[in-house]
């Protein structure tokens, strides 16, 4: 893509770097040389952590555990064998992964506060076990590693060396991290750490996502671990472990820009000087004092930039180049519910595409759902209707496997997938759902919303983008492909949901009250769409309110009520039974609605 | 009773409200139809203060109320039954109904409120010991609205009160509606659910992009042309 906001930020990439490459040959001062290292450090370690902490939104305040992990690795191994800091470095980044793995796996059914605190208690059990085993570590009392210079020994008597070598460590997180952000991988974490529900139903498999960025982090903590300890040549648990470490960390991603490749490069030239210089400069006769500017610096700008700096720079870029190159985005009309490739009437199959029987689940000693038995023929539309609380919203959590039955079978194109968890298994199988309160992934775009379920059944980011695109002009929201979701309306949210579920090719579709909050004239659309999604050859199973959608789109229609199935017909047999009358439709709607 | 004039409100570069001009008299029921994203959410809440406007003013009685926190407007008997009920859900259904009278000016009737609305929803009469969120979708509406009244209004607010629930329970909740408001409480409703809505309101108004483009009975809205096109679809 040649548009001018990318040469403009290809050029000045190119530009900082070398002006960052030559920069430690051009200072001779050591204390900035110090500093310029410490920059390179920390900017590559809080690009380390944001692909955890930004990206997948799992905020760890245990990463100094990971970095005394490298430190400690490299350097026993040098003691002990002799081994090169640099084959430690790492081996050191592998045991982190190795370690970050079986910690978190488990801690990863955690969320928020919760999660914090596990991380924050996985590097104190560390530092712990660095103080007290003392036969390898030597305890409080640290290790100091000799001074011999050499590559082999990874200590340089110049410190442009190892400015240059943390510049290579900086260089290389930020790579990949961007090579995560824009990858399948990205795309998924984002779109976990936005509503992690809705991902799993877009078939996520959310654990082991979080895992992979990680056991990323994890390592390129480990190596900044390394490069630390082999620049200072003394570690002990003290500087490596402390949660103002672990703290650290993030803070150059949130000052920066949290869950942004760039912001917390940024943070770290920002923050790390910063904190240095009031500290030479305040340290003598005010000790302590600095921090006190420095928290309070911190305060003003998450006040001022609650998005961090990158963001406010990226809004600068952006508006610069906007006014510089006037192009209008062309306004791309389509009609709503412009249908595809439409799939020819098969001879309205009889073939049965899910089959339920028997199922039951109780919640405490209440029967949420008791003996329900029925089947969907594939292409067709089934209502599923019901007074509030009948069970409808559990019986799709049921089949979407988002809870477990306590008895009965759920078949799905023949196969038994009753208790098969979790949902992102069902996903890939060919079924999608959509949720009763919209659930989009807010701060990401429209056509980065309906990629996420893309994602689904390709790898590749053009087909998935490719994939996205279409589906997106299919539900007539083609004109908001590149807006933020939060700025779409409610009716358009729908629509949303409706493209992502979409876009992971479902051959079984569960709406759960698509129409609800729509009025009168949004309704009859969403009706169009959903006759053209049919068409299009996907069966529906969709729970509405709304009987006017419901009498003019399903074949046949499934009256819940306390759980169980009290009816099941036609629209029209069912809407004069006395049962649904009495508990559901009550007596006069039919004169109120238009049918 | 309420009037707002010239009002508009901004979020960032855009207008979402822009110079209403309305009124609200005494013991009726005035009924805001729009799509969604007209802006009819944000005027509830603007009229309720968790909105600012960033011109004009809005008078409740005599007094500018445009300026007061949200507190101080209920305080003056304006509230709201906010759109998907947002209720205390791990509080008891009773503990919801006394989170309503805890202002100055409801807590010295609560008693007498409390008995209006156990007469008005029985139902919440025998649940009151049952936890809000284990309340069925209908259930749970009642329950904001029964709060709503605990808090002795003059003007009660509903936003969307017939969301997700089932045909049964929106019939029952418009005749709720219209019981309140034969209590001499003034109403003002917004919903999706034009037909009814219109149909039991005194007067209604379009709110289209934030622009009230038409105003009159609710019988004259409902056999307009161009509504009956534009939001009821026929």
């Amino acid at each position: 893509m040649k548009s001018p906001k990318n040469s403009v930020i290809y050029i000045s990439g190119a530009v900082i770097f070398l002006f960052l490459l030559l920069l430690p040959f051009g200072i001779s001062n050591d204390f900035y040389q110090d500093i310029l290292v410490t920059v390179f450090l920390f900017a590559g370690l809080g690009v380390a952590w944001n692909i955890i902490g930004g990206f997948a939104g799992q905020f760890s305040l245990g990463h100094a555990g990971f970095f005394g992990i490298g430190a400690y690795t490299s350097t026993l191994l040098y003691f002990n064998f002799g081994l090169s800091p640099w084959i430690g470095m790492i081996a050191g980044g592998v045991l982190a992964a190795i370690v970050s793995m079986l910690v978190f796996y488990p801690c990863f059914k955690l969320r928020g506060i919760f999660f914090a605190m596990s991380t924050m208690a996985f590097a104190q059990v560390l530092n712990i076990l660095a103080v007290y085993w003392t036969g390898l570590t030597k305890g409080s009392v640290g290790l100091l590693i000799p001074f011999t210079p050499g590559w082999k020994e990874f200590i340089f008597q110049d410190k442009a060396v190892f400015a240059l070598v943390a510049f290579g460590y900086m260089v290389i997180t930020f790579g990949v991290c961007h090579f995560v952000k824009n990858s399948k991988l990205g795309s998924y974490l984002v779109a976990l750490r936005e509503n992690e529900e809705a991902a799993q139903s877009l078939g996520v498999n959310t654990t082991w996502c979080k895992l992979q960025a990680m056991m990323v982090s994890a390592f390129f903590t480990a190596i900044g671990g390394t490069f630390y300890a082999q620049y200072v040549q003394f570690i002990d648990p003290d500087s490596l472990f402390p949660s103002v470490m672990s703290i650290r960390f993030a803070l150059l991603a949130i000052i920066g820009g949290i869950g942004t490749v760039a912001g917390p490069v940024i943070g770290s030239f920002v923050l790390t000087p910063l904190d240095v210089f009031l500290r030479g400069w305040l340290g003598g006769s005010y000790a302590g004092l600095g921090f006190f500017f420095y928290g309070c610096i911190l305060i003003a700008v998450v006040l001022v930039w609650p998005q961090g700096i990158f963001k406010l720079l990226q809004d600068k870029v952006e508006l610069y180049i906007r006014k510089r190159s006037s192009e209008k985005s062309e306004t791309r009309d389509v009609p709503a519910g412009r249908p595809g490739r439409v799939i020819k009437h098969a001879a309205a199959g009889r073939e049965c595409i899910l089959e339920i029987k028997d199922l039951c689940k109780n919640f405490g000693g209440l029967a949420a759902i008791k003996d329900v038995d029925f089947s969907v023929h594939r292409r067709e539309i089934l209502g599923l209707i019901g007074p509030n609380g009948a069970g409808k919203t559990t019986l799709f959590h049921l089949i979407t496997g988002f809870i477990p039955p306590d008895s009965g079978e759920i078949h799905f194109k023949g196969d038994n997938i009753t208790g098969l968890q979790p949902p992102f298994r069902i996903c890939k199988k060919g079924m999608s759902r959509t949720f009763q309160l919209v659930k989009p992934f807010l701060n990401i775009t429209v056509s980065e919303n309906v990629a996420v379920g893309a994602y689904c059944h390709v790898n590749s980011i053009s087909q998935a983008k490719r994939k996205a695109e279409e589906v997106i002009e299919f539900v007539g929201l083609g004109r908001y492909s590149d807006f933020l979701s939060s700025s779409l309306t409610l009716s358009n949210r729908k629509r949303l949901e409706l493209a992502r579920a979409l876009a992971t090719e479902p051959e079984l579709l569960l709406l759960d009250e698509t129409m609800a909050g729509l009025n009168p004239k949004e309704i009859d659309e969403m009706i169009a769409l959903l006759r053209n999604i049919s068409e299009r050859g996907v069966t529906l199973i969709i729970i509405e309110h709304v009987m006017r959608a419901i009498m003019a789109l399903s074949d046949r229609v499934v009256v819940l009520h306390h759980g169980e199935k009290i009816t099941e017909g036609t629209s029209a047999e069912v809407s004069k039974d006395q049962r649904v009358i009495q508990a559901y439709l009550g007596g006069s709607y039919l004169h109120v609605e238009p049918a | 009773m309420l009037s707002l004039h010239n009002v508009s409100s901004s979020y960032g570069d855009i207008r979402i409200l822009k110079n209403i001009n309305l009124s609200v008299r005494p013991r009726e029921i005035m009924t805001i139809v729009g799509s969604n994203g007209a802006g009819k959410s944000t005027l509830i809440n603007l009229i309720s203060g968790i909105v600012r406007c960033t011109a004009g003013e809005v008078f409740f009685g005599d007094e500018r109320i445009d300026s007061l926190a949200p507190h101080e407007i209920v305080e003056r008997g304006i509230v709201q039954i906010p759109e998907g009920r947002m209720l205390f859900p791990e509080m008891t259904v009773m503990e919801n109904l006394d989170m309503g009278a805890y202002i100055a000016r409801a807590s010295a009737k609560k008693k007498e409120r409390l008995k209006e609305v156990f007469t008005l929803f029985p139902k919440l009469e025998e649940r009151k010991k049952q936890i809000a969120g284990s309340l069925s979708g209908g259930e749970q509406q009642m329950v904001a609205i029964a709060r709503g009244i605990m808090s002795d209004p003059k003007l009660l607010m509903f936003d969307e009160p017939s969301l997700g629930l089932a045909p049964v329970v929106v019939e029952d909740m418009f005749k709720i509606i219209r019981k309140i408001n034969s209590r001499g409480i003034a109403v003002l409703l917004v919903e999706q659910n034009v037909f009814h809505a219109l149909a039991i309101a005194d007067r209604a108004f379009v709110l289209e992009n934030g622009e009230v483009v038409m105003e009159g009975t609710g019988q004259e809205i409902l056999s307009n042309d161009r509504i009956r096109e534009a939001y009821l679809g026929i």
